[in-house]
């Protein structure tokens, strides 16, 4: 019998070092606002904010093509492209390059080309801001940090988001530039996410004391949306709730210390950052 | 009369300093985009991390840290001028007019956990970045009166507590 303590022992601390750490307490008193308008799921909320996308580089230039566009190729870019929207959201971050390069839907094959603005930090008055289609994806090269576009100057743009720069565009702007930021625009910012995958998690790491991940045997296919608080690509709310719930229901069903209310969702595969 | 001249030109230099918004006080958003530095844009500056603590002062004030900080921060304007770049959270420490009798609105928000508990109204001040740890911390006092307007969308989602202890992304939204 005392041979088997030792090992008694030690499944016990593999269970007490299984079982999800209950959330830290909350200490800091603050400002009580009203009820939030939005309901958050695990840190979503399907909030419409609409965001405009700004790349930021030190050089540029701006080269005719035979074909009637022009390739804006932008040097020293950020290996960020930041978002913010306008009110009554205001929010903003920052999305990997690479990534938002990959992800954003650019246009084409029936979905509208997105519009952008040139604005050029040091450029003259006359001459620093141009409204401009992107035709296609961009090329970037991280190595190099540049990034590179084939535009079709236009007159004008009926998005909203861009007003502040149409109302100040010009005809033209130099060949060759400093300091750049282009402003990306999209009417549908659900047009950034494809398809992920929702799974629960929870007693998947001690598989092995656990037999079970929380319901959810398999993960399964949702269409990802962009989001609030993220923000970012996430499953919609809907798919959420459900998801959730049978994470719970599982959990409690669960004798195993390590896996009773340990449910969360776990959602790797939406496109984003 | 000259005299007159050079004490009306003082009082009106004064007065520009005073109404100046510190917001446009880093060199990098004044060259932003062309013309817009003629103009007055406020701008809010986000901040984000990975993770991150609260822990209570003695005199009512708690220290944030947050972790695995963006080595850039984000300033954007709402309408009608949307304009928006980011500049080295380095740079912004140390440009940033940081007053503590009179310190920056901001709101803390996470990006996961509990609805109740994820925002967070408090004055701003004492940043100190460490660079090499991808961290930073200061010193935020949560505050009831906030009459400015750039957080109003955070104040309306704002909460009477905030985790001691959160990861999962946190941002920092300063004012």
């Amino acid at each position: 019998m005392k041979k088997f303590i030792p090992l008694m022992i030690l499944i016990s601390l593999l269970i007490i070092a299984a079982t999800p750490t209950p959330p830290p307490s909350t200490i800091v008193p603050g400002v009580a606002g009203p009820a939030k308008p939005q309901q958050k799921i695990d840190g979503r909320v399907d909030l419409k904010a609409k965001f405009l996308f700004v790349q930021e580089g030190d050089s540029g230039e701006l080269k005719a093509n035979s074909d009637g566009t022009y390739t804006l190729k932008i040097n020293g870019v950020l290996p960020h492209t930041i978002f913010f929207s306008e009110r009554p959201a205001t929010i903003a971050g920052k999305l990997a390059m690479d990534s938002f390069v990959r992800n954003f839907q650019w246009g084409g094959n029936g979905v509208p080309f997105v519009n952008a603005a040139i604005s050029l930090r040091d450029g003259k008055e006359n001459a620093d801001t141009l409204i401009v289609q992107v035709r296609k994806p961009p090329q970037y090269d991280a190595q190099k940090n540049v990034i590179t576009y084939v535009v079709d100057p236009i007159k004008n743009t009926k998005n909203k988001r861009l007003a502040y720069f149409t109302g100040k565009a010009d005809a033209s702007i130099p060949q060759t530039f400093n300091a750049v930021g282009l402003y990306i625009d999209t009417s549908d910012p659900d047009q950034l996410c494809g398809n992920g995958r929702i799974s629960c998690y929870g007693g998947m790491d001690m598989a092995a004391v656990c037999h079970v991940e929380c319901g959810r045997t398999q993960s399964e296919l949702a269409q990802c949306f962009w989001v609030f608080t993220g923000p970012g690509c996430g499953p919609c709310k809907s798919d959420m709730q459900q998801a959730s719930s049978e994470c719970d229901t599982s959990c409690a069903n669960n004798t195993s210390m390590a896996c009773k209310n340990g449910c969360g969702l776990f959602f790797p595969y939406c496109t984003s950052r | 009369m000259k005299r007159i001249y050079q004490v009306m030109l003082g009082c009106l230099l004064v007065a520009l300093l005073l109404t100046a918004n510190p917001a446009q006080a880093t060199s990098s958003q004044t060259k932003s985009v062309g013309s817009v530095s003629k103009e007055k844009i406020v701008f809010l500056y986000a901040l984000e991390g990975q993770s991150g603590t609260l822990k209570a002062g003695s005199d009512g004030t708690f220290t944030l840290t947050i972790n695995d900080v963006s080595p850039y921060i984000v300033y954007f304007s709402d309408r009608p001028a949307m304009i928006a770049g980011s500049t080295p959270l380095e740079k912004f420490i140390k440009d940033f007019r940081w007053d503590e009798k009179k310190p920056a609105s901001a709101a803390v928000v996470l990006r996961t956990g509990d609805e109740k508990t994820d925002t967070l109204i408090v004055q701003i001040s004492k940043p100190e970045y460490n660079a090499a740890q991808k961290s930073l911390s200061c010193t935020v006092k949560p505050f009831k009166n906030y009459d400015g307007s750039q957080l109003k969308f955070y104040v309306e989602r704002g909460d009477p507590s905030l985790l001691q202890a959160f990861d999962g992304g946190v941002e920092l939204y300063i004012e």
